[in-house]
């Protein structure tokens, strides 16, 4: 299957990653022959009817007792933060 | 005197150490001396740092001399276990083999880790993997290679590769890994151990740094079956913090199961996983040890899994949708590492601080995870996927229906192969996966055991797979069978 | 400010409705009072200092997992019976996935294809139904604040439980809006789930609008208001964003799907910076949740807790205390005020008309509320108080001028109505005779008021009882006063 340039540059915008020239190269190779490979699942996934739904399957959750309970861990995560302000994280100005 | 010592099982050192023939300390001594002089050729370890492990034990060590005063027996008195690299351990650094946390020191314990030490285990060293868990070769570190013990030019196998180096090297009796798609078991075949994936939701998966969400689970690597059995038994606590976790104390010790006979146990074999693409030595040896099981009582019948053809590209979609989204928190604000690029924008802080902190695989399994998921895309991959892998977990369920406790298959088509060998080619890496990730898809238990060398020496293992919360069956069917078939070879150092 | 009438272009905004139709849907974001957060055990008090409360879950560390707060879904339940609404048994938790940094997963979990709760309504007060599509659980984000040079994350109010109510596109005016509003944050604060602070950010609302010809079935391009934050504002914001599409379709310009922002300084809209990408959230099922499983026992058990809403409380006033309707929906808007009012009815029950309880409370005690800047959750004067001051004008002991003399005391000096009464001998005079002097005396003061009295001008006869009441301190039963007034008038003919 081949994939072309803008779908790799579309696909790394969303994940938020940078790619320099080689590796939209590199990567539009590699997902090529793995999203080839992925097209078997397309006629056996028929086996099962397609209102089938993964997500109600699953046996259902707990729920937790809503009780307030502190947690003294940001100052050991301010420590290792890669910029603090105070006890805030410090992000470029964000400009609306 | 050390050398023999790195030579006990785990179970031998807790019973020496509750008993007072033993001092935790000097055991601990000996593994640290080992680990320290192995590291170096092996990269079994990120971040070894003697010192600092030799410091941080000092706390546990009073505690099992406390218990041992008590006369409380510990199930791990003194037994050093080595961590993955991405299970939280409190003021460790934890990297998940990955540049982006090469800062990251952990805030808190995982559960797993937790229970290990309130069993009176001593955390001996963090070990090298592939970056968050995506790897089969342990190639895909940023911190290098871990080589196999068995022969330093071959891969350990991944991503647990530096966990199963450790104890095959004797560095640890004990370590833990995480499986994904067949990360404990595949290195622990790949170097002569035994690994157990448990059944989805019997271990813990707080503070294990997701790599699949709905497919990863903690899982122990040891030498014995007993070892293996001992250590599920500590962290298979049932654990609030964990919405899937299980309870499964009802399954009673598998410990104690171990010596009951496995007379009326059948296994099953599918004879289209075994067809292509699979080394004639491992074909030879799994077919030799189905043989030495029969010798044992058990029965070996032919079943049909025809759905498990799908297992990887099922799973390779699943996988990295779920991958792709909980790598989306490594952003450079609240930990890891940020861009030093100065005058960053936000837009260029994330898209810098992703690319420059993940390894080549890591995004291309975001990206590939992004796309399966991304607006047009999701019903032919994504829905899809999840019916084949309901179709996978329905297969087993009419396996093991028919009669069948367990099911068997080679651990991975070959044994180690050659460090660079596959570097480049992602789909004939993911292929190596072929045996291991059906377990993980439908969630069910399974374990590799050891079953003998290949004609070049190295290690060929043997997959056992389980109804879910049967690991007990698992460990007592691999415990008969080193005890009756002593696995004695080890890595020469 | 800008008066309705003024469309951007001076249009007439009655003209304009003639022409166009504007519809409108509301989208509700209502912060749940619980004690602690959607998916961890951190406070939901985010007034602390940035950060302080949270922990490795709404962080978004590596390795942690979410588990889902009980109480947060009894009170979605409740929400979901209170509009009538189909209740899920199975509703599922999804990732919204995008970048920004008060987000700290990259990903918001909330309820996407399968809400817990569908196909509820409220009817206004004009008789219309407005449907609601759906109301689904989610987490809130935390607070991005914004400095000169940079800005700062905190993550205090990150993981606070919110429900999503969302409106179909069934409103036609602001005042429909704002109506539909006012009973949507009354049933909130009834059920005792959220405070329903709109200027604090618990009660927060968006607006889609568009407009169509009137006459014409098919539904104009929309924009969305954002995050609107009184209810003045919600109106002033429809009106100016009615009037500005109004302007562009009338100069055959085409309205562009945006989102805007409210500016309450000039009462205009803004268009926000819009993404470069076009959004794609990449939903998928949260794999560290099961589905959230809600049993028709757990439905029944919530739906018997439910209180009388505002809705039902207000017919029932009007019907069982025979009070307007205005009056009524005043009395049921809070909780607190509607418990107060029945309560002072009891206490005086047989001696003052429930609808003179009513007119107390809803002008004189809601004047000194408001003056006072207090709250009904803080009432000014127990409810016995304010009966005992109700009892004394409704057994004539007082008038109702020095019944609010008397209020005002009571709430200055703390006292009760009785010591004060007694104290300032205000005890109202019905002693025909004393009442009799005072008339005689008023008469022959104001002949020429007595004059234009008898040439047919009613209006002097009210500032004739005015003066008698004047020198009575107002202490004259005034209805005494009219009779005597009355009769002399009649007499000296
Ligand atoms: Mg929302
Ligand atoms: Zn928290």
């Amino acid at each position: 299957m081949q994939i072309d340039r803008q779908t790799v540059e579309k696909v790394a915008r969303l994940a938020h990653i940078h790619l320099s020239e080689e590796e939209i190269e590199y990567y539009q190779g590699q997902l090529g022959s793995v999203l080839d490979y992925m097209q078997q699942i397309q006629s056996a996934a028929d086996q099962l009817p397609a209102e089938w739904r993964a997500d109600i399957a699953g046996t259902s959750c707990p729920e937790r007792l809503d009780e307030a309970k502190p947690s003294q861990i940001i100052e050991k995560v301010l420590q290792s933060a890669p910029k603090v302000v105070g006890t805030a994280f410090q992000v470029p100005r964000i400009i609306e | 005197m050390s050398l023999d010592q790195v030579q006990l099982s785990a179970c031998e050192i807790a019973s020496a150490v509750n008993e007072g023939s033993l001092k935790a300390r000097d055991i601990a001594q000996a593994f640290l001396d080992r680990t320290d002089d192995l590291n170096r050729e092996l990269n079994s370890h990120v971040f070894w740092d003697k010192e600092a492990v030799f410091n941080e034990m000092e706390k546990q060590l009073d505690y099992i001399e406390a218990a041992r005063h008590a006369h409380k027996s510990l199930p791990l008195a003194g037994v050093p276990i080595a961590i993955k690299d991405n299970i939280m351990a409190e003021g460790h650094i934890v990297s998940c083999g990955s540049r982006f946390l090469q800062n990251h020191r952990a805030a808190y314990d995982a559960t797993a880790v937790r229970q290990l030490k309130q069993a009176g285990a001593i955390l001996l060293g963090r070990t090298n993997m592939d970056e968050f868990g995506m790897g089969s070769s342990n190639e895909n570190s940023a911190w290098g290679p871990v080589r196999n013990p068995w022969n330093r030019s071959h891969v350990s196998g991944g991503s647990s590769g530096g966990s199963a180096a450790a104890v095959a090297a004797g560095m640890a009796p004990l370590a833990l890994g995480s499986d994904t798609g067949g990360s404990v078991r595949q290195p622990a075949s790949f170097c002569g151990v035994l690994g157990l994936k448990p059944s989805y939701g019997a271990v813990s998966r707080y503070g294990l740094v997701a790599y699949a969400s709905s497919f990863d689970q903690i899982g122990p690597i040891g030498r014995t079956a007993k070892d293996l059995a001992r250590t599920f038994d500590v962290i298979r606590k049932h654990d609030p913090l964990d919405s899937t976790s299980v309870d499964t104390q009802h399954m009673g010790s598998t410990e104690a199961q171990l010596e009951k006979p496995l007379e009326g146990l059948t296994i099953g074999i599918a004879d289209e996983l075994l067809a292509e693409g699979i080394d004639e030595d491992v074909r030879k040896a799994f077919m030799e040890s189905l043989e030495h099981y029969k010798t044992l009582g058990v029965t070996v019948k032919t079943i049909t899994l025809p759905n498990l053809k799908h297992s990887i590209p099922a799973y390779y979609i699943l996988a990295t949708a779920e991958a792709s989204s909980n790598l989306a928190r490594f952003d450079g604000i609240r930990f890891g590492v940020r861009t030093p690029k100065p005058g960053a924008s936000l837009k260029e802080l994330y898209m810098t601080s992703r690319s420059e902190g993940f390894g080549r695989e890591v995004k291309q399994r975001i990206m590939l995870g992004t796309y399966v998921l991304s607006s047009g895309y999701y019903d032919a991959y994504y829905a899809k996927a999840n019916r084949v892998r309901e179709l996978i977990r329905r297969d087993f369920q009419a396996a093991f229906d028919s009669g069948v406790d367990m099911i068997a298959t080679p651990t991975a088509p070959t044994t180690a192969f050659a460090l660079g060998q596959k570097t480049n080619d992602s789909l004939s890496m993911y292929l190596m996966d072929i045996y291991t990730i059906a377990a993980n898809l439908a969630g069910i238990p399974a374990l590799s055991q050891p079953i003998g060398l290949d004609r070049k020496g190295l290690p060929i293992g043997l997959q056992l797979m389980g109804k879910v919360h049967h690991e007990g069956e698992l460990l007592r069917s691999a415990h008969q069978y080193e005890q009756s078939k002593r696995w004695s070879e080890r890595p020469k150092f | 400010m800008n008066s309705l009438s003024d469309g951007p272009s001076g249009q007439s905004f009655k003209g304009l409705l003639a022409r166009y139709e504007p519809v409108l849907g509301l989208e509700v974001h209502c912060q749940l009072n619980t004690a602690s957060k959607l998916f961890c055990s951190c406070k939901t008090d985010f007034g602390a200092s940035p950060n302080q409360n949270t922990c490795p879950v709404c962080l978004g560390l590596p390795g942690v997992l979410p588990t889902i707060n009980h109480t947060a879904v009894d009170y979605a339940i409740r929400m979901a019976l209170a509009i009538n609404g189909q209740i899920r048994e199975k509703s599922v938790f999804a990732r919204k996935q995008y970048f920004y940094p008060d987000l700290p997963k990259g990903f918001q979990l909330t309820q996407y294809d399968l809400p817990y709760c569908e196909n509820g309504y409220i009817d206004l007060d004009n008789g219309r139904r407005i449907r609601i599509e759906r109301i689904h659980m989610e987490e809130d984000a935390g607070k991005n604040i914004h400095g000169d040079s940079a800005s700062y994350v905190d993550l205090n109010r990150a993981g606070t439980p919110l429900l999503e109510i969302v409106t179909a596109p069934e409103f036609h005016s602001a005042e429909e809006a704002v109506d539909y509003l006012r009973k949507l944050r009354a049933i909130v604060r009834y059920l005792g789930i959220s405070d329903g602070n709109m200027e604090e950010g618990s009660f927060r609302c968006d607006v889609n609008i568009s407009l169509r010809p009137r006459g014409t079935e098919k539904l104009g391009t929309r924009t969305e208001i954002k995050n609107v934050n009184s209810f003045r504002n919600v109106e002033k914001a429809i009106a100016y964003e009615i009037m500005r599409q109004a302007d562009m379709l009338d100069s055959g310009e085409k309205i562009r799907q945006a989102t805007l922002l409210f500016d309450a300084a000039t009462g205009r809209t803004q268009e926000m910076r819009s993404k470069e990408d076009a959004h794609d959230y990449r939903y998928f099922p949260e794999p560290d949740l099961g589905p959230l499983y809600i049993s028709s026992e757990r439905v029944n058990e919530t739906r018997s807790k439910i209180p009388e809403l505002p809705q039902m409380k207000q017919k029932r006033f009007m019907d069982e205390f025979q009070i307007p309707q205005a009056d009524a929906a005043q009395l049921t808007e809070e909780i607190e005020l509607s418990t107060y009012f029945e309560e002072v009815v009891a206490k005086v029950q047989g001696k003052v008309a429930p609808k003179i309880v009513s007119n107390w409370i809803n002008t004189e005690y809601l004047r000194e509320l408001n003056n006072r800047g207090g709250s009904w959750a803080k009432p000014l004067l127990t409810t016995d108080s304010l009966a005992e001051l109700l009892r004394f004008l409704g057994d004539g002991t007082i008038s109702g001028k020095i019944a609010k003399t008397v209020f005002e005391e009571m709430l200055e000096k703390n006292e009760s109505a009785k010591a004060i009464i007694e104290a300032k001998g205000l005890v109202q005079i019905s002693d025909t005779g004393e009442i009799n002097t005072v008339v005689a005396d008023i008469i022959a003061q104001f002949p020429d008021q007595v004059a234009q009295h008898r040439s047919g001008k009613p209006k002097v006869f009210g500032f004739l009882v005015g003066q008698v009441l004047k020198v009575s301190q107002g202490r004259f039963n005034p209805a005494l006063v009219n009779q005597s007034l009355k009769e002399a008038l009649d007499a000296e003919v």
